[in-house]
């Protein structure tokens, strides 16, 4: 195992190095390398830029910080889909969860009761039905437990990818809603369109 | 407990690995690179995530980021005085600080192609600065730079003039500006005597524009540019009096003294002048009766000079005429009337009044009329007789008595009868026949004329008399 590791890291470094030997400052610092071909279109892209880095401070408002979604879907599940405004998925992933788990302490519960009879018993027949009325629900509950920890894994994973949509989507939003309003709240106040 | 660990670590695992895919981690990693110094790589990590990035807000983040990348790296060129890629690299920055740094460059190369004698190359780098970095400090200085070489190494005055021009409209009373205006000054002269020239050449519109234009900057050479507008104005003001369009010549003498007060005393004549046309057209149209006309010029001329006496006068003569024309009206209405009621005297008289108060040739008619209704009445023969033997200067008597010479070449006196003027009533009133008759044995002549005493016409009445006529 560990050779195979020292290998890959082998053969990473071998080809950072290739890549660096292939470095070419004339198309690293080619002025036309983005499209840029005359002074307009360096200015075009400019403005451009500008125009986007004001909108930052109103999309930062309203953003939303994949490290708190993913805590909040992590203590409850689906509640970081809430708060990221996709409520299907967010009552699936809690409900599922509640099914799952639940499901899984019922069954657990159960097997508990008839574990603690089959310690009780004293009759070999009653010994046998109880342990095995025991181990089934067990096994079920194990097996509900695991579903129900991939259901919250792979809602931690669709949070991820849930805020970063929202936050993709909020962006279009807020540069649809600037360039398409008479009225646009900026950083530096009020502008109006006539 | 080890089944639960089996699942759950790998799960694990995965969640930290797609975590670290997320966009914002990759935009993390770029800026990360920039912050430790790594600018190339940093540029690469950035370059990679803006072609693949869905987040438009991190697209941006990155742009920026990698602006300032750029920007640090240009900064290192410079310091080792790499310019050429120093310029490649500030120009990917492209942004307004890279733009001020690449200004810098350029005027770094500027001054290196000056100190080489290598003009023309500057002139390309100081333009370079004026048209890609606007927001440079630098420009007011490269702009007198400009003025100069356009001045010293070309001699291309319009360019410094057109240079100096932005140089004012951008930057007014910099420093450089002020220092610029030296150079103007030298050759400013020369540019009002060309718009002179073209004044004299009569194109007032390009002299005056071309002048304008100049006395919009601060130049030296203010008194004489007022003085050329006025002159030139003055000038358009004549040719407009020659075409008889005052107001605009009153127009263009009221600018012309706006430019130069101290020829006050010769355009007032000239107004003067054009005041006095006025009352020349309201007189015209006096005479022709049209008052409110003739009224609108008179005031006009107060436009020009408020209480123009020449114009007072003339308004108070024109009120006297306008008053004697209602009166001699009035007073004719009356002469109708006693001519009507056949008091012929009286009448006259009436229309001899009205003819001192408005010498209308159709009440001198009525006059006359009256004098010959007068006679008429009083001796209608007799007035008959002098109208016939008056007319023309007694012409028809002397052509009868022409015509008698004649016929007494032919035949002895006793043998012609001359019957003399012979005064017959005719048909109409005041109407009478004058007749005139040559008899001889072969020959007669039967001259008749019908005389209107009204009017003192004479008509003839046949062919010969006619003749006789003409």
């Amino acid at each position: 195992m560990k050779k195979w590791i020292f290998c890959l890291l082998l053969i990473g470094l071998a080809l950072q190095l290739t890549a660096q030997g292939k470095f070419d400052v004339d198309a690293f610092t080619n002025p036309e390398k983005y499209g840029w071909k005359t002074w307009e279109d360096r200015m075009n892209y400019r403005y451009d830029l500008y125009e986007r880095q004001k909108l930052l401070q109103l999309y930062e408002i309203d953003a939303q910080s994949i490290s708190g979604n993913l805590l909040k879907s992590a203590v409850i599940p689906g509640w970081g889909q809430f708060n990221a405004k996709q409520y299907t998925k967010g009552e699936i992933f809690l409900s599922l969860e509640i099914g799952l788990l639940g499901t899984s302490y019922l069954l657990y519960d159960k097997a508990l009761t008839n574990y603690n009879r089959y310690k009780e018993a004293t009759q070999i027949d009653d010994i046998n039905r109880l342990y095995h009325n025991a181990q089934e629900p067990y096994q079920y509950s194990i097996v509900f437990l695991t579903l129900g920890a991939i259901v919250w894994g792979y809602n931690l994973i669709d949070i991820v990818q849930t805020t970063e949509q929202y936050n993709a989507e909020l962006w279009e939003k807020t540069v649809k809603n600037y360039y398409n309003a008479p009225v646009q709240i900026t950083p530096t106040g009020f502008q109006i369109k006539f | 407990m080890n089944r639960i660990k089996i699942i759950v670590i790998p799960s694990l695992i995965a969640i930290l690995l797609l975590i670290s895919a997320c966009e914002q981690n990759k935009l993390r990693s770029g800026e990360e690179l920039f912050q430790r110094g790594s600018y190339a790589a940093a540029i690469e990590q950035l370059d990679n995530y803006i072609q693949i990035g869905k987040n438009g807000a991190y697209i941006t983040r990155a742009e920026l980021t990698r602006s300032a990348c750029y920007l640090e790296l240009g900064l290192a060129a410079m310091d080792k005085e790499n310019w050429n890629l120093a310029i490649r690299l500030l120009k990917l920055a492209n942004s307004a600080e890279a733009d001020l740094e690449l200004a810098k460059v350029y005027n770094t190369l500027a001054h290196q192609a000056i100190d080489a004698n290598d003009v023309p190359k500057a002139m390309e780098y100081f333009s370079l600065i004026i048209n890609e970095t606007s927001n440079s400090d630098l420009i007011p200085e490269i702009m007198e730079m400009r003025i100069i070489q356009f001045l010293n190494y070309y001699n291309d005055k319009e360019a410094a003039w057109s240079e100096y021009m932005q140089l004012y409209n951008l930057y007014p009373e910099n420093e450089h500006e002020i220092a610029a205006r030296e150079y103007v000054d030298s050759f400013i002269p020369s540019f009002i005597d060309a718009a002179v020239d073209k004044a004299v050449k009569k194109e007032y519109d390009a002299a005056l524009e071309d002048l304008f234009e100049i006395r919009r900057y601060p130049v030296r050479n203010r008194d004489r540019i007022d003085f050329e507008i006025s002159n030139i104005y003055q000038a358009m003001a004549e040719i407009e009096i020659q075409n008889k369009n005052y107001s605009v010549a009153n127009d263009l003498f009221l600018k012309a003294l706006e430019y130069y007060p101290a020829k006050k005393e010769a355009i007032t004549k000239r107004l003067e002048l054009i005041a006095s046309l006025y009352l020349e057209k309201g007189n015209d149209f006096l005479k022709i009766r049209d008052f409110d006309a003739a009224y609108a010029y008179y005031n006009k001329a107060f436009e020009i000079i408020p209480d123009f006496p020449p114009a007072k006068a003339a308004i108070n003569n024109a009120r006297n005429i306008q008053y004697n024309i209602l009166r001699a009206e009035q007073i004719f209405k009356q002469g109708e009337i006693a001519e009507f009621n056949r008091n012929y005297p009286e009448a006259k008289n009436l229309y001899s009044q009205a003819y001192q108060l408005d010498k209308q040739s159709e009440y001198a008619a009525k006059i006359e009329e009256m004098d010959n209704l007068i006679q008429a009445e009083r001796n209608p023969t007799g007035f008959a007789k002098s109208i016939i033997t008056q007319y023309r200067n007694g012409l028809l008597t002397q052509r009868i008595q022409a015509q008698k010479q004649q016929l007494l070449k032919k035949y002895k006196p006793e043998e012609i009868r001359d019957s003399g003027w012979k005064i017959l009533l005719s048909t109409g009133q005041y109407k009478y026949e004058a007749r005139y008759d040559l008899i001889t044995p072969d020959e007669s002549l039967f001259f008749v004329w019908q005389i209107n005493l009204k009017d003192r016409s004479v008509t003839p009445l046949n062919k010969m008399s006619e003749k006789l006529m003409q």
